[in-house]
């Protein structure tokens, strides 16, 4: 069954892997799958293709085969005796959605120009610019890490004697933070591009932790984020959620093998990047996890790569600005670490 | 719901996909973005007063047979979500989501296709579920009322749309998770139910503040509803409305073999997890005899134990810190318990 399944995955064209479900897939993908799909699916693979020739149903969307596997909907066809009903492709279906809120003024009188705006805000204004511009100051101002890291005593004016202060305070620093920095001028949304949030949407409730040493005591920790139920994700810092952190790939594993995680990171980007990622793996004495299971959303401090020059910076120097360009975003989830610029 | 959405744990599957994905790719197709969009003003602008809410909408996600969703890719759950809603509440005629709709530009610029969004049974599924759910027991409320609305139990003390900011637990508490298993929307996913962890940080509870032109007054603390009562979105015309409740929410912190067993998972690993307070009993606080939690233990904790002497678990005054023995009343055995930790 599971090497059945491989297959569809991962060895044949899109082209070939319909004919294959068509054909001998759909009795291997699931057992449980016959006693609703009726006789058809329990036929072998010769009568099923008979059956599965018989059906009128829609081409299945084969794009998006990496986010949820074969896009079969075995049982999902109002034909009875039918072994197979696919859906429509689910471009199709979103197009058809759309049309019928539209149609229906679900989303006002002005529909479509309230999803291009949705759309654009995330195509053009917020992205990890924002959160590798944190990092970067996390790692020239200590004091800043620090209120970050500790939002309920904040260890410096203003934050001290804030009436902001709280478990989610980092937010409100971090809006200080990108309002007042001249080298985010221009960068940085103004308030009336931020949705009525403190720093936009998906990151009201914000918590930032951090890897390495808190301090020279203290066990070597790297964090690793992850949203085990779906894809909840700090987007005012970092935008739209990348596909592998959607997978149930990922979140799958996250929360039993984070180190796993990082080493089939570092493996695909091959090279000395592995061994690299090992040197740093052998410093860390604990792992933590963040499943973002409520509305609270987490960002990691990275450690800075190591031929990074983090002190002695000027605020807002064209050196910090050049740090900035130093984080990645997948660093920032801690699912990768940060490299030499040439390993 | 119990299925294939907590896939927690899950050996098996390959290896995680587009592990490189450039940043500047923010959606690899534009109808992503647009569906994104269309879940997103759902929730946030045009049904959150009609019952869709991001509560609503998760557990519409899972009502996708299980056979079938793991093979439903990301943004067709959202899809499904989206349509069941509009069946659910009326928005769109059964026929409207399953007999094909007019779609313009669909496949090729310039034509019109008929396009199914959805089917029968998916519908007929998510119905019956949550027809289900609507009678069913929630941590810290357990059944609806005899019109359909929930209450806290005898040992919760919330009231619907009110935020009390009092956390009934400490950062320091060791507490254990409550067993659950049901068809409603629930953060508490199944390993990390029955667990022993403790607090590490205390999010409050208050309730959202937002200007006359709607921009959010900032408040530190966490603002979000109930997760499993606020996905119930009660179709019931005796309860009309969206019950909201505001309960003081924490994170708790497992040790891997809590959660996973002795040597299964990697080494040193901690796992951070969110814990809305009804999913939370308490076991032990880190300093005990501190009953008023002001960091020692002196005669104004015997003045709160004093307090809560005699009081039985469900009775007001009762106080869980105080009863050491966990047999559900603060007694002299209790008393005999604290002065140890007093003389200490």
């Amino acid at each position: 069954m599971s090497s059945e399944h491989d297959c569809v995955n991962d060895e044949l064209p899109d082209s070939r892997r319909r004919d294959f479900i068509k054909t001998v897939g759909l009795t291997g993908l699931s057992g449980g799958a016959a006693g609703v799909v009726g006789l058809a699916g329990l036929l072998s693979p010769g009568e099923a293709t008979e059956a599965g020739t018989a059906c009128q149903g829609d081409a299945p969307d084969e794009a998006r085969l990496d986010l949820g596997g074969t896009p079969i909907y075995d049982a999902a066809t109002d034909d009875p005796g039918c072994s197979e009903g696919v859906l429509p492709p689910l471009k199709a279906r979103v197009l058809a959605l759309k049309q019928l809120i539209l149609d229906k003024n679900l989303l006002g009188p002005n529909g479509q120009a309230s999803i291009d705006n949705f759309v654009d805000y995330y195509e053009t204004k917020v992205g990890p610019q924002f959160g590798k511009a944190v990092i970067a100051r996390a790692w020239i101002d200590p004091a800043f890490k620090d209120a970050l890291l500790n939002p309920e005593q904040p260890n410096f004016e203003p934050y001290k004697s804030s009436d902001k202060r709280g478990p989610f305070a980092a937010t409100w620093f971090i809006r200080d933070f990108l309002d007042h920095a001249t080298s985010m001028q221009g960068i940085w949304l103004p308030q009336s591009a931020l949705a009525g949030y403190t720093i936009g949407p998906e990151g009201e409730w914000l918590r930032v932790v951090a890897n390495g040493k808190a301090n020279a005591t203290a066990p070597f920790v790297h964090n690793l984020v992850s949203c085990t139920l779906c894809s909840c994700y700090p987007q005012a810092l970092l935008g739209v959620q990348p596909v592998w952190y959607k997978s149930r790939q990922y979140r799958a594993r996250s929360v039993t093998a984070p180190r796993g995680i990082l080493r089939e990171f570092a493996a695909e980007r091959g090279g000395a990047y592995p061994s690299l990622l090992e040197a740093y793996i052998a410093l860390v004495d604990e792992v933590r996890v963040w499943d973002s299971n409520s509305e609270v959303r987490f960002l990691v401090i990275p450690e800075p790569p190591p031929d990074a020059v983090v002190t002695g910076i000027v605020p807002d120097s064209p050196q910090e600005v050049a740090l900035r360009h130093r984080v990645t975003r997948n660093a920032m989830i801690g699912a990768e670490i940060l490299y030499p610029a040439s390993p | 719901m119990e299925g294939p959405h907590n896939l927690h744990t899950w050996t098996g599957s390959d290896s995680i996909p587009d592990k490189l994905q450039p940043e500047t790719v923010v959606w690899p197709e534009h109808w992503e973005g647009e569906m994104g969009a269309i879940f997103a003003m759902f929730s946030a602008v045009a049904f959150p007063a009609q019952g869709f809410n991001l509560d609503v909408a998760r557990w519409l996600r899972e009502t996708v047979h299980p056979r079938d969703y793991l093979n439903t890719p990301y943004f067709d759950l959202w899809l499904r979500s989206v349509a069941t809603f509009l069946d659910l509440s009326g928005h769109a005629a059964r026929a409207e989501l399953t007999d094909g709709y007019l779609t313009p530009d669909w496949p090729s610029p310039g034509v019109t296709t008929a396009v199914r969004i959805t089917n029968d049974q998916a519908l007929d599924l998510a119905t019956a579920l949550r027809n289900h759910a609507l009678d069913e027991v929630v941590p810290g409320f357990g059944p609806p009322q005899a019109n359909g609305s929930y209450q806290p139990d005898a040992d919760h003390h919330y009231v619907e749309g009110q935020a009390s900011n009092q956390p009934r637990y400490r950062v320091g508490d060791r507490v254990r998770t409550v067993l659950q298993t049901g068809t409603g929307h629930t953060r508490e996913y199944p390993v990390y139910r029955g667990r022993t962890g403790v607090i590490t940080a205390s999010y409050g509870i208050v309730k959202a503040l937002s200007t006359p032109d709607n921009v959010r007054v900032f408040q530190p603390y966490y603002q979000n509803a109930y997760p499993d009562i606020a996905c119930r979105d009660s179709q019931r015309d005796d309860v009309g409305h969206r019950q909201e409740f505001l309960v003081p929410v924490y994170n708790v912190r497992f040790p891997a073999s809590e959660l996973f067993g002795d040597g299964y998972a990697e080494e040193g690993l901690y796992v951070h997890v969110d814990m809305f307070e009804p999913y939370l009993q308490f076991l032990s606080a880190a300093n005990p005899g501190d009953l008023n939690g002001d960091g020692v233990v002196n005669l104004a904790d015997y003045a709160v134990f004093r307090a809560a002497l005699g009081k039985r678990r469900g009775q007001p005054g009762y106080n869980e810190r105080a009863d050491y023995d966990r047999d559900g009343q603060v007694s002299n055995t209790d008393y005999r318990t604290w002065l140890i930790y007093y003389r200490r």
